[in-house]
C-alpha cells in the first residue's frame, strides 16, 4: 500500500471518529439527564465544611438505607401492598355460584392474555414482564393455591405470536401498541387443536383471560375491525375469535370463569351468555396475580367495586361523539396549517358536548328523568342502534360501585346530622352470609334539579358520590358501625350565571337526598324509591326509602364565594366554550332536554382569524410597569449565608427570608429552576441535582442495593403496582393511603425529590388510552381517593405530583387538541377530580396535559395556573409541564414553546427539558428586551422549585454547612479525551498525507 | 474498466449507499420525521465527492474520499440526533414527542449510513484505478 493511501485511510478513520464525538457529545450533553440516571452518577455533590449532626431529615420506615433487613423489608412490604391491592380491587362482577373454585384441582386456563397479560400499561414507571425479577404470573399464582394448571395448553399459547403491537414485539424490544383488539387472540383452529390437552383432565374449570391494550398516545379505536379485517366494531365490542373462544369452552367445561385484564371497559354482555363468572382484574403489575388466585380459590373473599360504567356499547356515552379517535378536525384545517404553522399543532377540535354527564352521571341521570317523565329522557337519541326508546336496562350492564361478594350482607342507614359545612352518616353492616369478607357503604346524593337551574343551565346529576366507607373483615353475622363525613362542597354547583353573570358556587334550593345502595343505581333507586316512585314508574327495581334521608336547603350563593386567602371564585374559563367564539356552534347536553341536545353528530367549526392568533401562542407582551432587567438583576449575586438545609423550616409567608435564599443566585443560574428532568440539575450552589419518580402505579428507576436474581447481583426496579383503577376499586382509604407511601418510600430511596404518580384525569370514555393509569370516572371518586395517597405520600419525603392536570382524557392527538366545554363540566369534572389531591391534601407538584384549553394550551392557562390554582386553591407546588424537551437548541414557536407565556400564566418547570432550554430563551430575551417581569418570574419559579425541593428527602445529607459543588460526570470527560485524541490523531494523520503527497510530487 | 482498481469499487458502493440514504431521508421527511437541512445538504455533497471518486486516480481523490466520509459520519450523527425521541419512544412503548413509527427508518438510515462511512474508508485506503 502506498502511504499516501495508508494517510489518507488513517485520516478518514480518525476524521469520522472525530465529528462522531463530536456530534455525540452534543447529544449526550442534550440527554446528560438520562445518562447521568442510567449510569447512577450526578453532576453535583454535596460537601460538608463542618459538624454534620443526623441530617436524615427524612428517614424510613423501614430503617436504615443501608440496612440489608431495611433494604428487605421495604420489598415485602411493597409486593404485600401490591397483593392486597388485587385481593380488595378486583371485583366480582357477576357469579352463578361457580366461585369461589373451593373444590377445583385441574384447570385449563385459556386467551392469549393469560400467558401474555397487560401486566401494566406501556407509559412511565416499571415495566414488568413474564421471567422478570419478582414477578409472579398467573400459572404461579394459581399453583401456589393449589391449581394444577394445563401445562400443554400453557406452553402452546406461549409459543404463538400472537400479539397487540405492531411488528414482532416492537421495536428494541419495546412495544407500539396499535388500540386494535383484532387478531389479538388465538382462532378457533388453535384452540381446537388444543383439545387433547384436556380430554383427560383438567377439566375442573376454564379460566380465560382477556384483554384489551392501550397505551400513552394510542387510545383504544372507537372505530376497529374484527378479525377479519373488514367488518367494523368498536375495540371493547368481543371479537370473533374470542367469541369463537366462548362457545368452545361453554361446550367442553362446566365451569367457566372470566378474567377481564382490561382497564377499559368491554361490552361484556356478549361474554356473559358463556361463562359462570365474571372478574374485572385490571392490571396485575408485579405480583397481583397472587390476589386473582386467591380469589378464584376463595382464600380471600372479592370486596372491590367498579368504578366505571360497564355500558352494553362502548359507544353508547355521549363523550365518543366528539372524543378519542372520533375526534375530529377544524373544519378549516389547511388554513390553519397555513396561516399559523404545522407546529403549533392546531388541528383537533373536541367539543365536550356530553356537558357534566360522563360515565354514569349520564346514564343513571337518565334513567331517573325517564322515571320522572322528564325532559323526553326515554327519546331514542343516543339509545341502542334500532331501539323505538332508550331503556336504561338495555343500555348499562354493570354500573358504578357495583361488586360482589362471596357472602352476603346488610346495610342499614342509622343516622344522617347536616351541620353547616358537613354531613355526618352512620350505617351499620352485617354480614348475613357464611364466610367472612368485608363490605363497602356507598353514599350517594342528589341535590335540587328545579326551575333556577334549567333558567340558568345548571345541570345536575341526578346521582352523584358523597362518600363512602369500608368496614374491616367481618366474621358471619358480625355487625360494624361506620361513620362517614361528606363536605357539603361537594354538593354545591358551579352557576357560571350567578353573581350577576360573575359566577360561583351554588346551593340550590329545594330537597336534597342522600342514599346509601350497593351501586349507584341501587342508591338512586332508594332515593326514587322515596320521592314516590314504583317499578310502575319504570324503575329497574323498588328500592328502599328506608337506606335515604332527605333534607331541604334554601339557595345560598355565598357560602363557597370565596376561595383561599379571600379570592373571589369566579368564571375563568369563558372563552373554552365554544359558543363564546362563534355563536350557537355547539349544544351541549342537557337533562332539561335529552332528545335536542343528545350529540348525535360530530361539532366542528372553521377557526375564526381571531382563533387563529391565539391558536398561535404568541401573546406575551411586556408589562408597562415592568421593571427594568438591570433594577431586578441587581438584587442578585448577594451571599446572605443562607442555604437549603436552613430553608427546610421558612414558610413561604416569609418572603423576605425565601428572597434572601434566592437572591444568592446569579441570573444564569436561575434557568436552571425551571429545568425537570429524570435528573433535574443543580441551582447555582443552593440546591443539588436529583431525580424525579414518573408513574401512576410505579415511580420507576431501580432501588439503591442490589438482590440475588439468576445468579448474579442486580438492583431490583421499584415495585410495579396495580393500575390505579384496581387500587381505586378497593374502596379502602388505607390501601390508598399505603400505596401513597409505599410509592413514597420508593422515591424517597431512589432520590427522587417528586413522583408524578397521582392520576386523576377522568374516564371520559372507556376509550381513553391512559384510563389504566387514572381513577375512575367520577371526579368526586378521584377526589376522595387522592386525598389520603397524597398525604401519606407528602409525609414520606418524597411529594406527589398530580397528572396530568387535568383533563388529559384522551390520547390521540393530545398534544394540542383544542378542548371546549362549560365551565361548570371542567370545575365539577376535571377540576373536582384533582382538587382532593392538590388543594386538600396539598400536593408537591402537578404535571400537566397536552391538551389546549379553548384555544390555549393548559401550560399557557393563565385562568387555570394562576387564577385557580394559585389563587383560589391557594396553592404553592411546582406546576410543571408534561413532556416538552429542548434538545440542542430552543425554537421560538410550536405549541410546547412559546415559554414567555408559559412562565406568565404560572407553569414553572418544563418537563424532560434538563437543559433548561425555555428558562434560558426567558432568560435571553429579559435581557434583549429589557424585561425586569420575566426576570422576576424566573426567579418566582426557583422560589416554588426550591420551596419544594426544601421539603422533600433531597435536604438528607445537607447540614447547615454544607455546599453544593457541580461536577462532571466521568463520561462527559472521557467524551473529551476521545475528542482531543482523535482531533490531534485527525491531525497528524492528514500532515502526513500532505507530506507523502508533496513528496510524490517531487519525485514524480 | 479495466483500469479501475479496489478503491473505485467501493467508492461505488458508499455512492449507492448515500443515495440509498437520501432516498430513505427524504421518505423519513415526507412521513413527519424531522431532517436537518444540514444532514440533507452533507449527504448530498457526499455523493459529489463519492462521485469524484469514479475518475480514477486524481489528484484531489484522498481529499474527496476523506471529505466523503467526514460528511456520511456528520450526516449518520444528525439522523440520529434528531431521531432520538422516536428511537427512545419505541423501545418505551409510547408516543410523547416523538414519532415512535419512524424509529425504524431512524435506525436503518443510521445504519445504511454507516455501512457507507465503512465503504468510504475502504475506499480511502485504496487506489481508485490501477494506473494514475
Amino acid at each position: 500500500m502506498k502511504k499516501s493511501k495508508l494517510w489518507s485511510g488513517l485520516t478518514s478513520v480518525f476524521a469520522v471518529l472525530l465529528v462522531i464525538c463530536l456530534l455525540g457529545q452534543n447529544l449526550a450533553l442534550a440527554n446528560a439527564s438520562y445518562i447521568n440516571t442510567a449510569l447512577g452518577v450526578s453532576s453535583s455533590k454535596v460537601v460538608e465544611t463542618g459538624e454534620t449532626g443526623d441530617t436524615t431529615y427524612f428517614k424510613s420506615s423501614f430503617g436504615s438505607f443501608d440496612d440489608p433487613e431495611a433494604q428487605a423489608a421495604l420489598l415485602a412490604a411493597s409486593f404485600e401492598q401490591n397483593i392486597n391491592e388485587m385481593r380488595e380491587g378486583a371485583t366480582l362482577m357477576y357469579n352463578n355460584g361457580a366461585l369461589p373454585l373451593t373444590d377445583a384441582v385441574q384447570v385449563s386456563v385459556f386467551g392469549h392474555a393469560a400467558v401474555d397479560p397487560m401486566y401494566q400499561g406501556s407509559s412511565a414507571g416499571t415495566k414488568v414482564a413474564d421471567g422478570d425479577l419478582n414477578v409472579i404470573n398467573l400459572k404461579t399464582a394459581l399453583e401456589n393455591e393449589g391449581f394444577e394448571v394445563n401445562e400443554a395448553l400453557w406452553n402452546a399459547l406461549a409459543s404463538t405470536n400472537t400479539t397487540r403491537s405492531t411488528g414482532e414485539g416492537g421495536f428494541g424490544g419495546g412495544k407500539s401498541v396499535t388500540g386494535s383488539a383484532a387478531n389479538t387472540e388465538e382462532n378457533k383452529a388453535f384452540y381446537e387443536g388444543q383439545r387433547s390437552t384436556w380430554a383427560d383432565g383438567y377439566k375442573d374449570a376454564a379460566i380465560v383471560v382477556f384483554t384489551r391494550e392501550g397505551a400513552e398516545g394510542t387510545d383504544m379505536l372507537m372505530q376497529d375491525t374484527d378479525d377479519d379485517g373488514v367488518t367494523p366494531m368498536s375495540s371493547l365490542a368481543l371479537h370473533q375469535n374470542e367469541k369463537d373462544l366462548l362457545e368452545l369452552v361453554r361446550s367442553e367445561f362446566d365451569t367457566v370463569i372470566v378474567l377481564l385484564n382490561s382497564p377499559y371497559q368491554m361490552e361484556v354482555h356478549e361474554i356473559l351468555p358463556y361463562c359462570d363468572a365474571m372478574m374485572f382484574i385490571g392490571t396485575p403489575g408485579h405480583q397481583g396475580f397472587v390476589g386473582v388466585a386467591e380469589l378464584l380459590r376463595g382464600t380471600v373473599n372479592p370486596s372491590g367495586h367498579l368504578v366505571d360504567t360497564y355500558a352494553t356499547s362502548s359507544l353508547s356515552a355521549p363523550a365518543t361523539v366528539n372524543s378519542g379517535t372520533n375526534t375530529p378536525q377544524f373544519a378549516n384545517v389547511d388554513e390553519i396549517n397555513a396561516t399559523i404553522d404545522a407546529d403549533e399543532r392546531a388541528e383537533y377540535i373536541s367539543f365536550q358536548a356530553e356537558n357534566i354527564y360522563i360515565g354514569y352521571r349520564y346514564y343513571e341521570t337518565r334513567y331517573a328523568d325517564c322515571v320522572m317523565g322528564q325532559g323526553n329522557a326515554a327519546d331514542p337519541a343516543g339509545a341502542l342502534d334500532g331501539a323505538a326508546a332508550w331503556n336504561y336496562a338495555d343500555e348499562v350492564q354493570f354500573t358504578f360501585g357495583h361488586g360482589l361478594s362471596y357472602t352476603t350482607f346488610e346495610q342499614t342507614l342509622d343516622s344522617v346530622d347536616v351541620g353547616e359545612d358537613q354531613i355526618t352518616v352512620t350505617a351499620t353492616v352485617t354480614n348475613t352470609g357464611s364466610v367472612a369478607g368485608k363490605s363497602v357503604v356507598q353514599l350517594y346524593a342528589q341535590t335540587p334539579y328545579g326551575d333556577y337551574e334549567k333558567e340558568h343551565k345548571v345541570e345536575k346529576s341526578a346521582i352523584q358520590l358523597a362518600g363512602f366507607a369500608k368496614t374491616q373483615l367481618l366474621d358471619p353475622g358480625a355487625s360494624e358501625t361506620v361513620t362517614i363525613t361528606v363536605d357539603k362542597y361537594l354538593l354545591a354547583s358551579y352557576d357560571s350565571t350567578a353573581h350577576d353573570g360573575e359566577g360561583g358556587y351554588i346551593l340550590s334550593d329545594g330537597d336534597y337526598y342522600l342514599a346509601i345502595g350497593d351501586d349507584c343505581h341501587d342508591a338512586l333507586n332508594n332515593i326514587l324509591a322515596a320521592q314516590g316512585y314504583t317499578t310502575a314508574n319504570g324503575m329497574t327495581a323498588d328500592g328502599n326509602p328506608d337506606k335515604s334521608y332527605t333534607w331541604n336547603q334554601s339557595f345560598d350563593d355565598e357560602k363557597y364565594r370565596l376561595g383561599e386567602n379571600g379570592v373571589t371564585v369566579s368564571n375563568q374559563f369563558e372563552d373554552c366554550d365554544l359558543n363564546y367564539w362563534i355563536e350557537g356552534a355547539g349544544t351541549y347536553l342537557s337533562r332539561s332536554d335529552w332528545a335536542g341536545t343528545y350529540p348525535v353528530e360530530q361539532t366542528t367549526v372553521e377557526a375564526t382569524q381571531e382563533m387563529m392568533d391565539i391558536l398561535d401562542g404568541e401573546w406575551y407582551e411586556k408589562p408597562e410597569d415592568a421593571p427594568t432587567y438591570a433594577e431586578v438583576a441587581a438584587n442578585f449575586g448577594v451571599d446572605s449565608g443562607l442555604n437549603l438545609a436552613m430553608m427546610k423550616d421558612v414558610p413561604l409567608s416569609d418572603r423576605e427570608t425565601w428572597l434572601k435564599f434566592i437572591y444568592q443566585l446569579e441570573p444564569e443560574d436561575l434557568p436552571n429552576a425551571t429545568a425537570e428532568s429524570f435528573e433535574s440539575p443543580a441551582v447555582g450552589n443552593l440546591s443539588p441535582a436529583f431525580g424525579v419518580g414518573d408513574g401512576c402505579d410505579s415511580v420507576g428507576g431501580t432501588l439503591p442495593f442490589t438482590v440475588e436474581f439468576n445468579g448474579e447481583e442486580v438492583n431490583p426496579p421499584t415495585t410495579r403496582y396495580c393500575s390505579k383503577i384496581i387500587l381505586t376499586a378497593t374502596f379502602n382509604t388505607d390501601l390508598y393511603a399505603n400505596r401513597g407511601k409505599m410509592m413514597g418510600e420508593d422515591g424517597l430511596w431512589s432520590g427522587f425529590m417528586i413522583n408524578y404518580s397521582l392520576g386523576a384525569d377522568l374516564h371520559r370514555t372507556p376509550f381513553g388510552g391512559r384510563n389504566y393509569e387514572y381513577m375512575s370516572e367520577c371526579p368526586i371518586m378521584s377526589y376522595l381517593a387522592g386525598i389520603p395517597e397524597t398525604e401519606a405520600m407528602e409525609a414520606t419525603g418524597s411529594h406527589m405530583g398530580a397528572k396530568h392536570f387535568a383533563g388529559n382524557d384522551q390520547e390521540f392527538y393530545r398534544d394540542g387538541v383544542a378542548c371546549f366545554f362549560t365551565e361548570q363540566a371542567w370545575r365539577e369534572g376535571n377540576l373536582r377530580a384533582f382538587e382532593g389531591a392538590v388543594r386538600e391534601a396539598g400536593a408537591g407538584g402537578i404535571m400537566q396535559s397536552f391538551e389546549r384549553l379553548g384555544l390555549k394550551w393548559a401550560s399557557a392557562s393563565k385562568a387555570m395556573n394562576t387564577a385557580v390554582l394559585r389563587n383560589e386553591w391557594g396553592w404553592n407546588g411546582a406546576i410543571d409541564t408534561d413532556a416538552a424537551p429542548c434538545f440542542d437548541e430552543y425554537t421560538d414557536g410550536g405549541y410546547r414553546n412559546h415559554a414567555a407565556e408559559v412562565l406568565d400564566a404560572g407553569t414553572q418547570e418544563w418537563c424532560l427539558d434538563a437543559v433548561a432550554g425555555h428558562g434560558n430563551w426567558v432568560l435571553q430575551k429579559a435581557k434583549d428586551t429589557d424585561d425586569g417581569h420575566l426576570l422576576e418570574l424566573l426567579q418566582e419559579a426557583a422560589i416554588s422549585w426550591e420551596y419544594a425541593i426544601s421539603r422533600s428527602g433531597i435536604t438528607n445529607g445537607i447540614s447547615a454547612s454544607a455546599v453544593v459543588v457541580h461536577v462532571t460526570p466521568w463520561w462527559q470527560t472521557a467524551i473529551l479525551v476521545a475528542i482531543i485524541a482523535s482531533a490531534v490523531l485527525t491531525a497528524a494523520c492528514f500532515v502526513m498525507l500532505v507530506v507523502s503527497k508533496v513528496k510524490k510530487g517531487k519525485k514524480a | 474498466m479495466k483500469n479501475k482498481a479496489t478503491g473505485f469499487y467501493f467508492a461505488v458502493i458508499a455512492a449507492v449507499l448515500t443515495v440509498a440514504t437520501l432516498v430513505m431521508t427524504l421518505l423519513y421527511a415526507n412521513s413527519g420525521g424531522i431532517v436537518s437541512p444540514l444532514a440533507l445538504a452533507a449527504l448530498v455533497a457526499a455523493l459529489v465527492c463519492e462521485v469524484s471518486l469514479f475518475f480514477g486516480e486524481r489528484a484531489w481523490t484522498d481529499f474527496t474520499g476523506i471529505a466523503a466520509a467526514v460528511l456520511l459520519a456528520f450526516a449518520m450523527m444528525r439522523v440520529l440526533s434528531d431521531g432520538i425521541w422516536n428511537i427512545a419512544e419505541a423501545i418505551n412503548g409510547i408516543k410523547m414527542v416523538g414519532l415512535p413509527e419512524l424509529a425504524g427508518t431512524n435506525v436503518s438510515m443510521a445504519v445504511v449510513s454507516f455501512l457507507a462511512i465503512l465503504a468510504c474508508i475502504v475506499s480511502c485506503f485504496a487506489k481508485k484505478s490501477k494506473t494514475n
